[in-house]
């Protein structure tokens, strides 16, 4: 199944006609999904480097990741919604866009990592130091965000 | 020399040229800006919800700032030399873009913000180290840091559609 038809319904959908037409309103979106990146990126990033003993220590991590899940679940909403009405301003752009494809399998890679994976892996007792399997998968997490971004980066300019 | 000479004559260098007139490189350098920005403004939010008590209650004041800062000073270090590159191409119509003067403004107070709260209420950080909640004059600081830095991503972005 070829998902070509929904990307020709959004292009003439009136849901993202503001998006289409407005300037400032693909601009506004635009900030509000750079905010939400800095938020979970900061997320991502302070947590992964505490497992790896870089920063905040490794025994405050297990506790940091469990506090900061709420703030985490809410970036990564608002990208969602924000990237939405993004796609939905030039969506056949979007659809032969190489890199916005690549940018989608990365994000699908992340998200089912972060939750399937990782989260896993980061659940062990918080006084014990971090297991080769939960260092490993700090890396793999901070490697996925980092090409979601600079495949996001690449849709703008290739 | 005015300062608008300047930016004028920085325009015209060579490596300001070719950045500009490079397809890949002011976008490259773009993005290393922004995951430079999610490293500096992650761990100064940190630090930020700590003394506003909504993370790591349990844990000190003083070793949270102290164990985060050396990340906070190398994602600076990353975004303040991409940034000045990027200035470097479009030195001449980044002085005349209103929301590139602000965003220098509110940069300079986010820089002045922590000097002060280290030269006032952190001198007594030891009171409140183990506090859950800061007290309110750090509360302030925090929320501050916190809105300046939002701030400051908004008006970056905004540069380009002035």
């Amino acid at each position: 199944m070829s998902l070509l038809p929904l990307f020709h319904w959004a292009a003439h959908a009136p849901l993202f006609a503001l998006m289409r037409d407005s300037k400032w309103g693909f601009a506004t979106v635009e900030m509000v999904h750079l905010l939400a990146l800095a938020a979970l990126g900061g997320t991502v990033l302070v947590v992964n480097l505490g497992t790896l003993g870089i920063g905040l220590r490794r025994q405050s991590t297990p506790r940091l990741a469990r506090e900061l899940a709420p703030l985490f679940l809410v970036s990564l909403g608002t990208m969602v919604v924000s990237g939405v009405l993004l796609v939905g301003a030039e969506p056949l752009k979007c659809y032969y866009h190489p890199a916005f494809r690549v940018k989608m399998l990365l994000f699908a890679l992340a998200v089912f990592f972060t939750f399937a994976i990782h989260r896993r892996a980061g659940r062990t007792p918080s006084d014990a130091p971090p297991s080769k399997g939960a260092k490993a998968a700090a890396v793999v997490s901070m490697v996925l965000w980092l090409a979601v971004g600079l495949a996001g980066r690449a849709i703008g300019f290739l | 020399m005015t300062l608008f000479q300047v930016c004028q004559w920085l325009n015209d260098t060579r490596l300001a040229t070719s950045i500009r007139e490079s397809d890949a490189v002011f976008p490259a350098i773009e993005g290393i800006h922004v995951l430079a920005i999610t490293l500096l403004a992650g761990t100064v939010a940190i630090v930020d919800l700590r003394l506003l008590g909504l993370i790591l209650k349990r844990e000190r004041v003083s070793l949270i700032a102290g164990r985060l800062l050396p990340l906070t000073w190398a994602g600076f270090a990353v975004m303040m030399t991409s940034g000045a590159l990027l200035f470097l191409a479009e030195a001449a119509k980044s002085y005349a873009n209103p929301v590139f003067r602000l965003k220098m403004l509110l940069l300079l107070a986010a820089g002045l913000n922590p000097l002060i709260f280290h030269r006032t209420i952190y001198r007594s950080v030891g009171e409140w180290d183990h506090a859950p909640v800061a007290p309110w004059r750090a509360r302030v600081t925090a929320l501050l840091s916190l809105s300046l830095w939002s701030g400051i991503i908004v008006a970056g972005r905004a540069i380009a559609y002035y």
